[in-house]
């Protein structure tokens, strides 16, 4: 150790002879016969800020899903703390807390509840001061009680930070965090992250823009897939950087050092009120306090279930188009067919049961996009817990869906048709189904979303899987209404083998369905 | 390796051969359906080779999402595509069957129709890998469809079995009294009717060697032209 790291040690407690907290060995990540990263390793101390820079294309996002476990390496592994990934990305997952160009926020909620419902995912202290704090940090206290949709680009980023400031996560991964950000904003954002290093957080920080890496103890310069400089921010001007970007695209045997890190100019910074100097709500390592045992997942499920139907209710968006499509199928099949009421009785259960396979796709289709399409997506892939738990919340969601669906059509079938289907054996029926369906769809949703032609592969991908079930309830509900107990008990049994047998891999399996 | 390759391909096109000549030489002509009921050994055989497609497809489902290895996304991906071609034959001969027997085509029967759920399924699984473009992804996509898939495989099974059809059962005692063209098997049907599923099965491993190998020296011929391309 030389004297300029032992007088940084001595400034601000930071231990420079630390083992590094984040450390990747060899990544290497291919898409195919693609190559992103090709080797990439560093380490990150705790209380460093280390500036991952490089040219548009170098892999710095995929380095960070990688590192984050959004995305499984090709080759090489990731160690956070003492755990590996590949393959333990559950545990890796609660020390990690990512900031991507997706701000990860939902813009039918507010800017506070966007934030509590992160601090609940997560699992991090549920503190309203803090969030609060956390807002006025970035500037953002009297937009709290906003829905972020009449937020700008910039706010966006400015909330996402202040997501980023309650994490207490050891490993902060941020991805341009301070673009579109007013030079304010970017004041605030890299004074907190200064504050989050003295804490002892290892930070990682993607950029472009060499004037922006002014908070950074060290810069690592990929491009092409590879590291092909490291050194202090003063030694790798914007020329120096121009002439390592061209360069990189000859590939590199290895890494240049070009100076050893040197000292940071001491500065003496406001601390955030987020986490207050001296209080003792330093940050928690995520791990040794995490519930375990189902806990997390039971947590999970809930923030899930409370944000979901809090943005349904807000923007029906699955809602009211599936449940008018329904409606609207049920009256023109009325108006067209004009059924005499003993062809009704032979027909229209049958019919019901085909619009709770179609509203079923509809539904979950477009709950799967509206996650998806805004990014929102990967933030429930980085809640701490088995992916079951997002399985389970997104097939609940659906599945209330299709029990309100049922109970609309079963009075549109009454009113319409004269034809009372409320009969607890029928009902029963419905809800082996509306259970098999939702768990199924959940699933098969969660593919086909991240699929090109994803409304027409959605239905091709569920219609065949669903069918066996859909005939067991047409079939069982005739058997119902021609008055043939033991008819309808075989159907809802073989609905309820389905169901069980179809929940239980989905659950299992979810966690290679969902990732991205 | 490749004497070997030669050797097995040789072994079960001799058995196809001969399953053939016993199916029209050895096996006695069936009282009621006279020599229509021929038919049988391949529609049998056909199902049986396609629906145990379906069992390697599933089982390197698994093996991928355990290793990784693209080798087992690839067996997968064969599977279900010689499953198909073997699937839609048992599909065609049993029409073509049902036609005499029947006196139609297409009857919606459980095990017809369970049967058609299962080929639709898997033409299914076709078209996603054709939507996911990340290989990757597609495999692990792949991987978990095959897995979802693969349950309408015993729900073909048990149709015939649980439920009122007309389509016989020739593995254990008919449990349906609508069952048409159910028939008992003399020692010499059953006789022609191992060799048959032993020939189609040889036949299964072979088309599956060919057509995995066939898409690994696709993949590598992409990677080739990747690094090329570099």
């Amino acid at each position: 150790m030389d004297v300029r790291t032992q007088a940084r040690e001595g400034e601000a407690g930071t231990a420079w002879n630390a083992t590094p907290i984040l450390r990747a060995d060899g990544v290497t990540k291919a898409f195919g016969p693609r190559w992103a990263l090709r080797g990439v390793s560093l380490s990150v101390r705790p209380g460093e800020i280390v500036a991952l820079m490089g040219p548009n294309g170098a892999g710095k996002s995929t380095l960070f899903r990688v590192l984050a476990t959004l995305l499984r390496p090709t080759a090489g592994v990731v160690y956070v703390e003492d755990r590996r990934w590949p393959p333990d990305g559950a545990g890796v997952r609660p020390q990690v807390t990512l900031l991507t160009h997706q701000p990860w926020l939902y813009l039918d909620l507010t800017a506070a509840e966007n934030l509590r419902f992160a601090q609940r995912l997560y699992g991090w202290p549920e503190d309203p001061e803090a969030l609060r704090a956390a807002l006025e940090w970035m500037g953002l206290a009297d937009r709290a009680g906003d829905p972020v949709r009449t937020f700008s680009r910039g706010m966006l980023q400015r909330l996402a930070l202040a997501r980023v400031l309650l994490s207490p996560a050891p490993v902060l991964l941020l991805d341009e965090p301070f673009t579109g950000l007013d030079v304010v904003g970017m004041d605030r954002a890299q004074e907190a992250l200064r504050t989050l290093a003295d804490q002892g957080r290892a930070i990682l920080i993607a950029l472009h823009d060499p004037t922006a890496a002014s908070p950074a103890h060290r810069v690592v310069v990929l491009a092409g897939g590879r590291c092909v400089a490291e050194g202090a921010p003063q030694d790798l001007p914007a020329e120096a950087l121009r002439e390592i970007y061209k360069s990189a695209l000859r590939p590199l045997g290895g890494r240049q050092a070009l100076h050893p890190p040197s000292k940071r100019a001491a500065a003496s910074h406001r601390m955030i009120e987020v986490w207050p100097e001296g209080s003792a709500r330093t940050p928690q390592r995520a791990s040794p306090g995490a519930p375990t045992g189902g806990r997390r997942e039971l947590r999970v499920l809930r923030a899930l279930l409370e944000k979901d139907l809090r943005v349904e209710g807000r923007a029906r968006e699955a809602l009211t188009p599936t449940l008018t499509l329904a409606g609207l199928s049920l009256f023109l099949f009325g108006a067209a067919f004009e059924l005499r009421p003993d062809l009704a009785r032979a027909v229209v259960p049958a019919f019901l049961w085909m619009l709770l396979l179609f509203a079923s796709s509809l539904g979950v289709g477009r709950m799967m996009a509206a996650e998806m399409d805004r990014g929102t997506w990967e933030g429930l892939l980085m809640a701490p817990a088995d992916r079951s738990a997002l399985f389970a919340g997104k097939a609940l969601v659906h599945g209330l869906l299709l029990i309100l669906l049922i109970g609309l059509s079963l009075m549109a079938a009454a009113v319409f048709f004269n034809l009372s289907l409320w009969e607890p054996r029928v009902l029963l029926l419905l809800g082996l189904g509306a259970a098999g369906l939702a768990g199924v769809a959940t699933l098969l949703a969660a593919m086909a979303m991240a699929a090109r032609a994803r409304e027409l592969l959605l239905p091709i991908l569920l219609f065949p899987v669903a069918a066996p079930l859909l005939i067991a309830g047409i079939q069982g509900t005739r058997a119902v209404l021609e008055g043939n107990p033991d008819g309808w008990g075989t159907w809802a049994q073989m609905m309820l083998a389905y169901d069980i047998i179809l929940l239980t891999v989905g659950g299992l399996i979810f966690e290679e369905a969902a990732g991205i | 390796m490749k004497t070997m390759e030669r050797i097995w391909i040789g072994v079960a096109a001799a058995m196809m051969i001969l399953a053939t000549l016993a199916v029209f030489f050895y096996a006695p002509r069936e009282a009621k359906m006279g020599d229509v009921q021929r038919i049988f050994y391949f529609h049998m055989s056909a199902a049986w080779s396609g629906f145990l497609a379906f069992g390697v497809a599933l089982a390197s489902a698994v093996a991928y999402l355990r290793t990784r290895a693209a080798r087992w996304d690839a067996l997968s991906h064969a599977a279900v595509e010689v499953g198909l071609v073997l699937l839609t034959m048992a599909i065609v001969t049993g029409s073509l069957w049902g036609r005499p027997v029947w006196n139609t085509w297409w009857t919606w029967d459980p095990r017809l129709t369970t049967t058609a759920i299962t080929w639709v399924v898997y033409l299914a699984y076709l078209l996603l890998r054709g939507a996911v473009e990340n290989p990757e992804t597609r495999a692990r996509f792949a991987a978990v469809y095959a897995i979802v898939a693969f349950i309408t495989v015993p729900i073909t099974y048990l149709s015939a079995r649980l439920l009122r059809t007309i389509h016989p059962i020739v593995l254990g005692p008919s449990v349906s009294a609508e069952a048409q063209g159910q028939f008992g098997l003399t020692p010499l049907m059953v006789q022609t009717l191992i060799l048959s599923l032993a020939a189609w099965t040889l036949l299964l491993s072979v088309l599956l060697m060919l057509r995995y190998r066939l898409q690994r020296t696709q993949e590598s011929l992409e990677a080739l032209e990747a690094s090329i391309a570099d």
